[in-house]
């Protein structure tokens, strides 16, 4: 029972991680109709960028992740007007490339600014070893709680932006019909960018609240992107709570199916580094049997 | 996308113009081919024998990438994966010639055979995935290839030699007859030994792109062509969309697995590293760079993965002020990224399009006017069908 809801633990905080990680991608899939595998590295870039403030100019940890999730977010907003506006999202090849090359010169200017070495990450939540909540003999630490809250909070936070602010409004507009919108004066092209801000200051929050358990260096992201793929799959690429319900599916199945395999005969082998395959059967099953996913929506594809 | 379409820039003047099927054009091919085979002989007899290593290497790499570009440019199949395929053909290879004894080329027919079959086996969820949606699916298979390759159940592990792959002890031994084969110095056992490698390759691609080429102008090539350009379109002039996904799929993946074997031949070691998804996306982005749904760009993007890589590790950067840099950096995928934005804007078609504009400028190919029996054969067939539609309008 304790080693159970250990794992039920572990689970939420990878979930809470992988569900910012998510939203961002279904942020960019609802603007941009684009699936940004670039998402990883400017996570990634955001929480160098976090440590950077931290560490080097010793900033307090918070200030540090407001301040380099307003400077990922114009880099998004930038992004999105020089790399991805000037091609046409429904010829996948190209831009499916872009995002890949763009995650390539990311990756290589953070091994290039900052080494490729490990560095500790300084936590945004108190997380010495005596900080947990012991709760049926397990432990729930406050680093996990932390993340929930601010997780939470994002969510709250992204969903007022969407429906109670003007431009929220332009971008459900935009992101439901783009002709439609640009016909009664949204400035669609603003709007994108807009919702190519939001994601890239979410991956900088989610790669901050990760840094810290997985140590920084230059791929600490994209070993768990593949997860916030298969959330955002899960969920409906198209749906933000879809996208927080599947990633603490994935995270729970993760966790579970990792802690009992040593006992499922036949399974043995499994360890924490395959659950990658997990990912890939959870993707493959959802794109299979259910490609809307959870709650996204349907598409339709007409002549 | 296709980049095979007629430009507008043809249209300008160009100092030649030919007929096409005319000796003229014959000639003018002739000397396209003779200028290839220059360099291709010329490349044993001038170079070191690393580089014509190397230059094994991008054919090898020339294979996979026209495995890849029969599914992606050819098929609109938007697929990451195919590294898993090149992984097998390569895993395929070391493991029968290293435990089974096997020669190299009896491993070729296995790795061709059990890649199509494992293609197809991955093309089957194409049939109902498409897009952005397939591209998900097979860049996931692309980052658990390695990841399964390492497994420490049923021999997998012992076999594959988990994380650090093994070597292959048995080396490519030329017979006494190719070791006359021109190179650099004449007499180097380890030139003759690339050279008869390098030359033993080029008959493989060469081959690997008859076929493909045969394929892409046959009815079933067309058929693949149309089911990418227009899904219902196609399906409505009768093509069977699944069967023909899923052979393009398997075909692909079979070529893709013979690039794999050759790469196994000339790396000498096979290893999870070579084969994950910084791999899937490099070769990738040598179709693009070379030029998609080309068969002459699958050559361009083979060379360059080899060179870029090699290159980029040699520059010094400490000349740049401000980055330290330090060996096994992501360096070369920054600079493919960089050159394929740089494509992307510049040169949508890649280079080949590029060369063919260059090529416009000089020498116009205008198809041959219809003949009188042409005329007769596209003529409108009186019909019934032909009628009722002219008379829905």
């Amino acid at each position: 029972m304790q080693l159970f809801l250990q794992r039920i633990f572990d689970g939420l905080n990878n979930g809470a991680v992988y569900a910012v990680v998510a939203i961002a991608l279904v942020l960019i899939f609802k603007a941009t109709t684009l699936v940004n595998f670039a998402q990883a590295d400017m996570a990634m870039f955001g929480a160098y960028l976090t440590w950077m403030f931290a560490t080097q100019q010793g900033w307090p940890v918070w200030p540090s992740i407001f301040v380099a999730m307003i400077l990922t977010g114009i880099g998004g907003a930038v992004i999105e007007r020089v790399l991805i506006r000037p091609f046409d999202p429904s010829d996948h090849l190209p831009i499916v490339l872009i995002t890949f090359g763009l995650a390539a010169i990311l990756e290589a200017i953070s091994g290039w600014k900052w080494g490729l070495e490990f560095h500790k990450f300084p936590s945004p939540f108190p997380a010495k070893p005596t900080d947990f909540i012991a709760i049926g003999g397990a432990r729930l630490r406050y680093e996990t709680i932390g993340t929930l809250i601010a997780m939470g909070a994002m969510v709250l936070g992204v969903f007022l932006i969407l429906n109670k602010t003007k431009i929220g409004l332009a971008f459900r507009a935009v992101s439901s019909t783009i002709e439609s919108s640009r016909l009664v004066g949204i400035k669609v092209g603003q709007t994108l960018q807009f919702g190519w801000f939001l994601a890239a200051a979410l991956g900088t929050l989610g790669g901050a609240l990760v840094a810290r358990q997985t140590n920084l260096e230059p791929a600490f992201m994209a070993k768990l992107v593949i997860f916030s793929f298969a959330a955002a799959t899960l969920g409906g690429l198209d749906s933000i709570g879809g996208a927080v319900i599947g990633a603490f599916l994935v995270a729970m199945i993760q966790s579970i199916l990792v802690g009992y395999a040593q006992q499922i005969p036949g399974l043995h082998w499994m360890k924490s580094n395959y659950a990658l395959v997990i990912a890939f059967v959870v993707i493959l099953v959802v794109l299979l049997f259910k490609p809307e996913g959870l709650y996204g929506t349907r598409r339709i594809e007409r002549v | 996308m296709t980049g095979e379409s007629s430009t507008p820039t043809s249209r300008r003047t160009s100092l030649l113009t030919v007929r096409e099927g005319s000796s003229q054009h014959r000639v003018f091919q002739l000397v396209g081919w003779g200028i290839f085979v220059f360099f291709l002989i010329l490349v044993p007899i001038a170079l070191p024998n690393f580089r014509v290593s190397q230059f094994g290497q991008s054919i090898a790499f020339a294979v996979a990438i026209l495995g890849i570009n029969l599914a992606v440019g050819y098929g609109g199949l938007l697929s990451i994966g195919h590294i898993a395929f090149m992984g097998t053909g390569a895993y395929i290879t070391m493991i029968f010639v290293n435990d089974y004894r096997w020669d190299y080329w009896m491993t070729f027919p296995l790795a061709l055979v059990v890649c199509f079959l494992f293609g197809v086996l991955v093309g089957l969820p194409a049939l109902k995935i498409r897009g952005l949606y397939l591209a998900l699916v097979t860049f996931s298979l692309a980052y658990t290839f390695p990841i399964l390759l390492k497994i420490d159940q049923w021999g997998i592990s012992r076999r594959t030699g988990g994380d650090n792959g093994r070597t292959i002890k048995e080396v490519l031994r030329p017979p006494s007859w190719a070791r006359s084969l021109p190179t650099l110095s004449g007499k180097n056992p380890q030139e003759q030994q690339a050279t008869y490698q390098y030359w033993c390759f080029f008959i493989v691609a060469f081959i690997c792109f008859l076929l493909v080429r045969n394929l892409i102008r046959s009815r079933p090539g067309r058929a693949i062509v149309a089911t990418r350009d227009n899904q219902i379109g196609a399906a409505v002039s009768g093509v069977n969309l699944n069967l023909y996904k899923v052979m393009t799929f398997g075909i692909s993946a079979a070529f893709a697995g013979i690039g794999g074997s050759l790469l196994a031949i000339n790396l000498a070691s096979v290893g999870p590293s070579s084969f994950d998804a910084r791999y899937a996306i490099l070769t990738l982005m040598g179709l693009v760079i070379g030029g998609v749904a080309t068969l002459h760009g699958c050559w361009v993007g083979g060379v360059l993965l080899v060179f870029l890589q090699d290159i980029v590790t040699r520059i010094k950067f400490t000349a740049i002020p401000f980055f330290k840099i330090e060996k096994g950096s992501p360096l070369t995928q920054a600079v493919f990224g960089l050159i394929l934005i740089l494509v992307a804007f510049f040169a949508p078609g890649g280079i080949m399009s590029v060369a063919k504009k260059l090529k416009a400028r000089f020498i116009r190919v205008v198809p041959n006017p219809p003949t009188a029996a042409d005329r007769v054969a596209a003529a409108p067939v009186e019909s019934p069908a032909a009628e009722v539609l002219s008379g829905a309008h």
